[in-house]
């Protein structure tokens, strides 16, 4: 056995109770619910015999579905650039002088453990038109009042505030890092070169944080493309089906409609789609990365 | 390392050790629902254990949509509970795909000491029997009506509730002022029904075997409604969201004059305002007189490992004593005749009342999903199309038939 | 960049309140949920926005407990979550290393098949994870509520990430020295990784402490629920008791809180490491 074979083989010795375990808790799973999209009837639950491609055909029919690919796209490209932006900006900001800047960190980043479910509550009942919080302050202030989770244009926009509200904490601490990393001497040397102060952070910093800005959109993006609970928990998925989102269409389709091969054949669909974002990300931001 | 994976191996299987030999032989397990594990309820639990010794029941309460997850998981797993609690429609649902058993031989059994159906609302047998066969009993049997607030609609010059469309639509207008609205709907699905049926239409015709959605009487509730909101501007818009709160919180705090709703509404209204003068009304009556239905029904699953026994506890819950008690205390109404027939039912003047619109309420999705064609996304369509026509100001006729075509498109295709 | 000792006067005119909104939105809910967690429940039911209770209702801390058993749920919560975070802890820095560092046939594709399991939302495997765990005879016990999560690809992500940087030269000179891969992972990569241990454990003990829909569906008597299913049962059909709940709410934030605090030295350092790559 040469080194090389050997080296292998110690590899999968590690690997070993990995490759069980995902095969077993993931993979055979997920093999599971493959053979049930491809299934009419009652999969799992009762009988159900081949259909082919069938559940996978009638996607392109089921209006809800294609509207909830839609908000959910409005939902993950918003929250993914929202938080992303802020996150820079306030990164910025708290990586200089700033005297508090710990303690502001450490704030940002409490909506990251407070449970999901009960903010999600909480933002729902600060932001209720007739009985929230938010009115009955912009009432006391003389302000015009907000409907925006009675109104289907502005409610997703809701559900992604609170979204970036989540994630901000995360993002900014990782920047933060990824901009105290970059060495002072490339800033030194560019002011040498005579370039302005406030070009420094379009030609220095911004090229530099591009690994980390991809690491973040990727996570953020793959998150939500995913979220369900913010708009079971928020809107159930109202006004008008406006926040709609596709899982939780398809959690819908499973455990209200008991569909459970068509959903197994709409979350198949929506894993390629993720999968094929990011790729994209990949592509897109490690091109930019190769040219600078 | 290896003696950390070894303490991990240890620490997993004691915990195995602790989970396991907690589920005996003589273990009944029961899903209910997490609102209702009434005192009442607990005691007749209590009573059926010592009358059965060596039986144990595990009651387990979740939130609906949960238990709603939890069911579908274990008929896919063989193992659903002894007996289960159901909201509207799961009962001939799940009988349809042959997943509960039937009760028949059992009452037919005990008919001497258990009346089943006699002694039951004929509208709360009619929700359990598929193809003549009855899959459950209802323990719950309720209606939403109209409640209203007596000072504020005595301030506008009325002493009496409205009783037709033109008359809500009077108080409602006369009642509204700044921050106060004459009417607060419900954005929950069902409560759009009750101005349907009044209107005479329905949510699905078994003769044509379509949805009633496009039918004159439904486009003429929707307009109604939307006039509320959008011309007199005596409602507001209704909260979309995954409860049923918001109505009710106006109304107890004085800044709605009318809402619909059940019994179950009647104890938070009294704890959060004690001194609201408030009253329930029969409801409206438009071309006819209707109103929507709710309740709990009991069934026992086809694989129940103790169906025999399930049966017996049915027969406990359901009992007239515990369900006059239950209503008293917990303000809920109940589907047996001898229930609404007892005095201190009778002498209670909210439960009373909310008794006298089960007669003539109707349950939404009934005809439908006795069919066994029933699939939640007809819900979803028809109320996004609601909701496009209430929210968006759609055109109310051309939103609710094509919205009409997807749900029947949706219905032959099962 | 670093030199200033301050930002100027001009600049600090606005980024104050700007933070001051951040800072506020952040702190929002959470400061309305211990304002409803003493909120009696004539002011819950009330209708009106309440903002500070007009007793402080100190009682609903101790009315939970009544209810339900709720020290036994916490300690289900802690068992489950804790449990899952050490195992994160024993594997996630093995597996990441051999991604890593270690060249072998598949590689590649063994790590894209990894990260696709990122790709899977929770529920779509549940019903047949549901199945597998009945048949073992798992339902209702810890080990059906912990084998689900026992490895996750996102720890190994982060400690392939970690790993990465570690200079290959010292490894190629362990292996020269004829140092197996387990001393090299043991005496080399082990002793760098503290900040990103404490991460993938903080993370990961939050996400389980919170995790509702397997502990929904495995657990069927009361107690075995953990914190967050627990918590439901405080809802009646058609109204929340939103002072309890936000009572529990609050039993849910403070472990995660004491442990942020812990770890959240070790935690800004391995972000350092992790933001760069």
């Amino acid at each position: 056995m040469t080194y090389k074979q050997r080296r292998a083989l110690t590899a999968y010795a590690f690997l070993l109770p990995a490759i069980l375990y995902f095969l077993v808790f993931f993979f055979w799973p997920i093999a599971i619910e493959f053979w049930a999209s491809l299934r009419s009837g009652q999969p799992l639950i009762g009988e159900s015999e081949f259909a082919g491609l069938k559940n996978y055909i009638y996607i392109f029919k089921d209006r809800l579905a294609i509207k909830a690919m839609g908000a959910t796209l409005i939902y993950a490209v918003g929250s993914t650039v929202f938080t992303l932006l802020i996150a820079l900006v306030l990164a910025s900001i708290l990586a200089g002088p700033l005297k508090a800047r710990n303690t502001i960190r450490a704030i940002l980043f409490f909506p990251y453990i407070v449970s999901f479910v009960i903010s999600a509550l909480m933002w729902k009942s600060i932001l209720d038109p007739y009985t929230g919080l938010l009115n009955a302050a912009l009432l006391k202030l003389g302000l015009p009042q907000q409907y925006w989770l009675t109104d289907p244009d502005a409610a997703i926009w809701v559900l992604v505030a609170v979204s970036v509200w989540k994630d901000i904490g995360y993002a900014v601490l990782i920047y933060i890092a990824a901009i105290q990393g970059i060495p002072n001497h490339l800033y030194q040397a560019a002011e040498l070169d005579g370039a302005k102060r406030r070009h420094l952070f379009r030609d220095i910093t911004l090229p530099l944080l591009m690994p980390t800005t991809l690491f973040l959109a990727v996570i953020v993006m793959i998150a939500s493309m995913q979220e369900m609970a913010l708009p079971y928990l928020m809107t159930g998925g109202g006004p008008a089906n406006a926040t709609r989102l596709y899982s939780l269409h398809v959690f819908d389709t499973a455990f209200q409609g008991l569909n459970i091969g068509y959903a197994s054949a709409l979350s198949f669909v929506m894993f390629l789609v993720i999968l094929f974002i990011t790729w994209a990300q990949f592509k897109l931001l490690n091109r930019d990365i190769r040219h600078t | 390392m290896l003696k950390s994976l070894k303490t991990t191996g240890a620490i997993l299987a004691l915990a195995a050790g602790l989970g396991a030999g907690m589920a005996g032989a003589e273990t009944l397990r029961v899903y209910f629902n997490a609102g209702h594990g009434y005192d009442t309820y607990m005691d007749a639990i209590a009573q059926f254990e010592a009358d059965n010794p060596g039986w144990t029941v595990q009651f387990e309460k979740y939130q609906w949509p949960d238990l709603r997850t939890k069911i579908v998981a274990d008929f896919a797993a063989n193992n659903p509970p002894d007996l289960l609690a159901t909201p509207g429609g799961w009962i001939p649902e799940f009988a349809h795909q042959d997943l509960l058993l039937s009760i028949d031989d059992y009452a037919a059994r005990d008919t001497d000491t258990f009346d089943y159906p006699g002694d039951w609302f004929d509208n709360a047998v009619a929700k359990n029997t598929i193809d003549g066969k009855n899959y459950g009993v209802q323990i719950h049997h309720t209606c939403a009506t109209l409640v209203y607030n007596k000072d504020m609609l005595a301030e506008a010059g009325y002493d009496a509730p409205p009783a037709t469309w033109e008359e809500f639509r009077e108080v409602a207008a006369a009642t509204t002022k700044p921050g106060v609205f004459g009417f607060a709907p419900n954005s929950a699905f069902i409560y759009y029904w009750p101005w349907v049926f009044q209107a005479g239409g329905d949510y699905f015709n078994t003769e044509t075997g379509k949805v009633g959605l496009d039918s004159e009487a439904t486009i003429s509730a929707l307009e109604f409604l939307s006039g509320l909101i959008h011309e007199d501007r005596s409602a507001p818009v209704p909260v979309a969201g995954a409860d049923y709160e918001g109505p009710q919180r106006l109304f107890t705090s004085g800044r709605a004059a009318m809402i619909i709703t059940g019994p179950w509404d009647i104890n938070p209204i009294r704890t959060g305002n004690p001194d609201l003068n408030w009253a329930v009304a029969p409801s409206l009556t438009g071309e006819v007189q209707s109103t929507v239905q709710g309740g709990v029904g009991l069934a026992i699953p086809k694989d129940a490992k103790h169906p025999e026994m399930a049966w017996e506890l049915i027969k406990a819950l359901t009992d007239v004593e515990v369900e006059v008690e239950t209503s008293l205390r917990y303000s809920m109404t109940m589907p047996r005749k001898s229930w609404l027939a007892d005095q201190r039912v009778q002498d209670d003047a909210l439960l009373g009342q909310f008794g006298t619109c089960l007669p003539y309420s109707q349950d939404v999705q009934l005809p439908l999903t006795l069919t066994g064609k029933f699939d939640p996304a007809v819900d979803t369509i028809i109320q996004t199309a609601f909701e496009e026509v209430l929210y968006g100001r759609a055109d109310a006729a051309e939103t609710l038939k094509a919205a009409a075509d997807e749900a029947n498109a949706i219905i032959d295709a099962k | 960049m670093a030199h200033r000792t301050s930002y100027p006067l001009s600049a600090r005119l606005w980024i104050y309140p700007l933070m001051g909104v951040f800072v506020l939105l952040a702190m929002l809910p959470f400061l309305y949920m211990v304002s409803l967690s003493l909120q009696s429940d004539a002011e819950m039911f009330s209708g009106q926005v309440v903002v500070i209770p007009e007793t402080l209702q100190f009682t609903n801390y101790i009315t939970i407990w009544e209810k339900a058993p709720f020290a036994r749920f916490i300690l289900n919560s802690f068992f489950v979550a804790g449990v899952i975070a050490l195992l994160h802890v024993i594997f996630d820095p093995m597996i990441g290393y051999v991604f890593a560092k270690m060249e072998f046939p598949g590689k590649r594709f063994m790590f894209v098949a990894l990260l696709s399991t990122l790709m899977i939302p929770f529920f779509v495997r549940l019903i047949p994870l549901y199945v597998m765990t009945a048949q073992w005879g798992l339902l209702n016990t810890y080990t059906g509520l912990i084998l689900p999560f026992a490895m996750s690809a996102f720890g190994i992500f982060l400690m392939r990430q970690f790993i990465l940087p570690i200079p290959d030269d010292l490894i190629a000179a362990a292996r020269l020295d004829g140092a197996g891969e387990v001393r090299i992972f043991i005496d080399i990569v082990l002793p760098q990784l503290g900040p990103a241990i404490a991460t993938v454990a903080l993370l990961t003990f939050v996400f389980q402490f919170n995790e509702f829909i397997w502990p929904l569906v495995v657990v069927s008597s009361e107690n075995m629920r953990p914190i967050t299913t627990g918590l439901t049962l405080f809802n009646q059909e058609f109204f929340t008791q939103w002072n309890l709940t936000a009572v529990g709410g609050m039993l849910l934030f403070l472990p995660c809180f004491l442990l942020y605090l812990f770890a959240q030295r070790y935690f800004v350092q391995s972000a350092m490491l992790s933001g760069m790559k």
